[in-house]
């Protein structure tokens, strides 16, 4: 290293350091502000991402222990008058149409699962398919 | 509550226990004791105080959220470090995507006004600028060295890295600083 590379040097070592500490008059009250924001984030983050699925649980229990067995929706009385055997289905979506992409059915006490639907399959053809498949 | 004055590091590990207890005095502790060096780190880094000033408050937010998990394995100074640099390469991408404007990285203006401090302050306004416009490895390996005080190890723990890639930032950083400030500089000497 010669003198200028020396120079150089400390001249890099000053200038840097003078921006090596920047103190900021209340920054700690500012930072203690956003870790209290931070915190009651998190917490109702956790909350909903508890509770949400258990309202959602809640929501189907009551829908399947007070719909009444005749109050089918005109997709469901269809489909239900198609294979005859009203009392012995269960439609666990609440509304049947088109765009269902998953349907289980409870049939005769065994259960059809059938993902692999297209969501523009007709009523008749899934019908077609339960009872091909029962 | 009542911290005796000894080993800054070891006053350090004893704070962090408190805050995982959930002590927020301990908390204001920790962010009085090491604002300073963050804002002064990032603001190099970044060129606005404004900016650096926001990243340095995510630094402490995050550090709350790892108290529980913190293990005094290296100095907190070297933790808050790394949460700051791993901050500041996300603050850059999102500069790469979204051009900043000009106002937003402008020089504050400074206050002196003798012909003699003028020179001084321009030499050292050429190296920050020059340190400015270094490859993001070799800046914040010169910096952490350098403004900072940090060892090489410790600047690999910072970053990530092994401590040969650390030299070889720094030797890198320094020559072209050489290279940039050349000229300039012995003008002005």
């Amino acid at each position: 290293m010669d003198d200028t590379d020396l120079n150089l040097e400390a001249h890099l070592r000053d200038a840097l350091r003078r921006s090596r500490e920047l103190m900021v008059p209340g920054f700690t009250d500012r930072a203690m502000v956003a870790i209290q924001r931070d915190t009651r984030r998190r917490k109702v983050i956790r909350w909903v991402s508890i509770s949400a699925p258990l309202a959602g649980c809640a929501a189907l229990l009551a829908l399947f222990v007070s719909a009444p067995s005749d109050g089918l929706n005109p997709n469901e009385a269809d489909f239900a008058r198609l294979i005859s055997a009203q009392d012995k289905v269960i439609v666990a979506t609440p509304h049947l149409d088109d765009t269902e992409a998953l349907v289980s059915f409870v049939f005769s006490e065994s259960t059809v699962v059938a993902p692999h639907l297209d969501t523009t399959d007709s009523l008749e053809e899934l019908m077609d398919l339960v009872l091909s498949e029962s | 509550m009542d911290v005796p004055e000894s080993d800054p590091d070891a006053d350090d590990r004893r704070l962090m226990l408190l805050v995982a207890t959930g002590d927020g005095d301990a908390l204001r502790m920790i962010v009085e004791r090491h604002h300073g060096r963050l804002v002064g780190f990032l603001t190099s880094q970044l060129g606005a105080q404004a900016v650096a000033e926001e990243l340095a408050l995510e630094v402490f937010v995050r550090l709350h959220r790892a108290a529980p998990r913190w293990r005094p394995e290296a100095k907190l100074s070297t933790f808050l470090f790394h949460i700051a640099h791993n901050l500041m390469l996300n603050e850059h991408r999102r500069r790469a995507r979204k051009p900043t404007s000009p106002m937003e990285s402008a020089p504050e203006p400074g206050d002196d006004t003798h012909a003699s401090n003028r020179a001084v302050a321009d030499i050292q306004e050429a190296f920050l600028k020059a340190v400015e416009g270094l490859p993001e490895e070799q800046r914040t390996a010169i910096l952490l060295l350098v403004q900072q005080d940090l060892s090489y190890e410790e600047i690999g723990k910072v970053m990530k890295v092994s401590v040969p890639s650390v030299k070889t930032w720094v030797h890198r950083a320094r020559l072209q600083l050489r290279k940039t400030m050349g000229d300039e500089f012995r003008i002005l000497s």
